[in-house]
């Protein structure tokens, strides 16, 4: 992989890498140094990446650099101050996408990452699974329960509305 | 070892083969030990449950179908939604659903959890990320090597300028002091046939005779050179007493005398860069010189060099262009501001 194709590699995935990394964690000034630091690794490694294979390193950097950062932060974040992820019903939502977006938020992480990869990215359980570092069938199923838990949300939400 | 106690889990092991072989002739030994238990075992023999042809008739009703599991529904939904059901298995399931409308609702809740990304969020920082080639480094830092260089030329060429303007002070101190080296008297003329030939003695010679020219207005033109004599005449002292001594003063210079002092102080030279280029045309020379034309213009060069300086200084630096050529470049910081005109007036 050559410069050329590394400056490539920012046009077409800087945006997505940042899009998932915010979703997840939700904080933009974390998000954009997770990108910066992935990019900065695949740098220092120019050499060793495929230009083909760019992308998935760069999201596997960028989502091993991520769970470091939520580590860290659960370190650093007492019990008490940590958000509890119970289903409230105050919000007012104006469309779907507000319903999801507010549903995604309160999926376990894991399913969060794997569902919001297969969604946004179109990827296949493979690379799901090599991304996250897990088994294809782990994969299905953490995908199936983010499903079932985004459409019983949706379903309260409607029935509230 | 088999005893009338304990027999009976035998006969069983027996009657079903499961007798260990080396239990068999210890087990027959018994039997002839005992003729009424060999009866009995002839007995258990002939006993045989017939088999019954029983069908639950109700069983149709017992099946159940994957949408009757509670998450089948749910299985299927969301592998025909990730493109997992094979072969005939979408389009049976889709019949199933317009055959059970009930599911239709949940069938479509499942639908709206797909999410779409929002193409609206872009990374702020992509600039940082990008990467130069080693090429374009290196022309960038010639580039701005390049802009050092013309920057430099530039303000040497303007302290040249304003050191040229600054001559006619120094004529006037010039033409302060005649006074004190010769008197303006027409009876100094003897002064002039004197033989000493020291150089000292040549200058107030000259300024003598450039004084005397001012004084009678005599001197025609820029041409006018005073010639140096060889033979520097001997001062006459009885003269000189004689002599009434007249205040120095500022004259108005004009252009005769300070064409005269300059010749006397040799500066002809300096007179001649009075006509110094300007850096435009400095450039523009050295590259008309050098053949090139066209886009390597000396203004070109100094434009992009002075956007390079600029843009490394944060736009602190900066010039204006009247006419197409620039006029004056400008410094502005948080401690000074000042502005350096470049055109000649």
């Amino acid at each position: 992989m050559n410069s050329k194709e590394y400056n490539q590699s920012v046009d077409l995935y800087s945006d997505n890498i940042y899009r998932f990394i915010l979703k997840n964690i939700r904080d933009e000034e974390h998000a954009r140094d997770i990108v910066q630091d992935s990019y900065e690794k695949l740098w220092r490694n120019i050499e060793n990446v495929n230009s083909e294979k760019v992308k998935s390193y760069l999201f596997t950097t960028a989502y091993h650099t991520m769970i470091d950062v939520i580590r860290k932060e659960k370190r650093q974040t007492s019990i008490e101050d940590y958000p509890v992820a119970e289903e409230t019903h105050d919000e007012q939502y104006s469309d779907l996408s507000e319903v999801l977006n507010e549903a995604v938020k309160r999926l376990p992480e894991i399913q969060r990452t794997v569902i919001l990869l297969r969604d946004y990215e179109g990827y296949s359980y493979k690379e799901i699974g090599e991304c996250t570092l897990l088994s294809e069938a782990q994969v299905k199923v953490y995908i199936y329960r983010a499903r079932v838990f985004l459409k019983n949300y949706i379903g309260k939400m409607e029935v509230v509305v | 070892m088999i005893t009338r106690d304990n027999y009976e889990s035998f006969f069983l092991d027996y009657l079903e083969g499961k007798l260990e072989e080396d239990m068999i002739d210890e087990f027959l030994d018994f039997l002839e030990q005992n003729s009424d238990l060999k009866e009995e075992l002839h007995l258990f023999e002939n006993i045989h449950l017939p088999e019954e042809q029983i069908v639950f008739s109700g069983k149709k009703h017992l099946y159940k179908s994957f949408t009757d599991e509670k998450s089948a529904l749910d299985i299927k939904t969301i592998a025909l939604m990730e493109g997992d059901l094979r072969d005939e298995e979408p389009e049976s399931f889709e019949v199933y659903l317009t055959t059970h409308p009930e599911l239709q609702k949940e069938f479509d809740l499942f639908l709206k959890t797909v999410m779409v990304a929002d193409i609206g969020i872009k990374y702020p920082d992509k600039q940082k990320l990008y990467r130069k080639s080693g090429t374009t480094i290196l022309l960038n830092w010639v580039m701005r090597a390049a802009a050092v260089v013309v920057i430099l030329w530039g303000v040497q060429s303007l302290f040249q300028t304003e050191s040229i303007t600054k001559l006619p002070d120094s004529n006037q101190k010039i033409t302060s002091i005649k006074p004190k080296l010769v008197a303006p008297d027409k009876k100094i003329e003897p002064m002039v046939k004197s033989k000493e030939n020291e150089s000292g003695e040549m200058i107030v010679s000259q300024v003598n005779a450039n004084y005397k020219s001012h004084q009678s207005h005599t001197i025609n033109g820029l041409k006018a050179k005073p010639v140096i004599s060889k033979s520097v005449p001997q001062r006459d002292l009885m003269v000189l007493e004689k002599i009434t001594p007249i205040m120095a003063s500022l004259d108005i210079n004009t252009i005769e005398n300070e064409l005269a002092v300059a010749h006397l102080v040799n500066i002809e030279p300096i007179h001649e860069t009075r006509k110094i280029m300007t850096v435009d045309e400095f450039l523009a020379s050295r590259v008309k010189k050098a053949g090139g034309k066209g886009l390597l213009s000396a203004n070109r060069i100094l434009r992009i060099g002075l956007s390079v300086a600029s843009e490394i200084s944060g736009n602190r630096l900066g010039y204006k262009v009247i006419n197409g050529k620039i006029a004056s470049l400008d410094f502005e910081s948080k401690l000074m501001a000042f502005s350096i005109p470049l055109e000649k007036k």
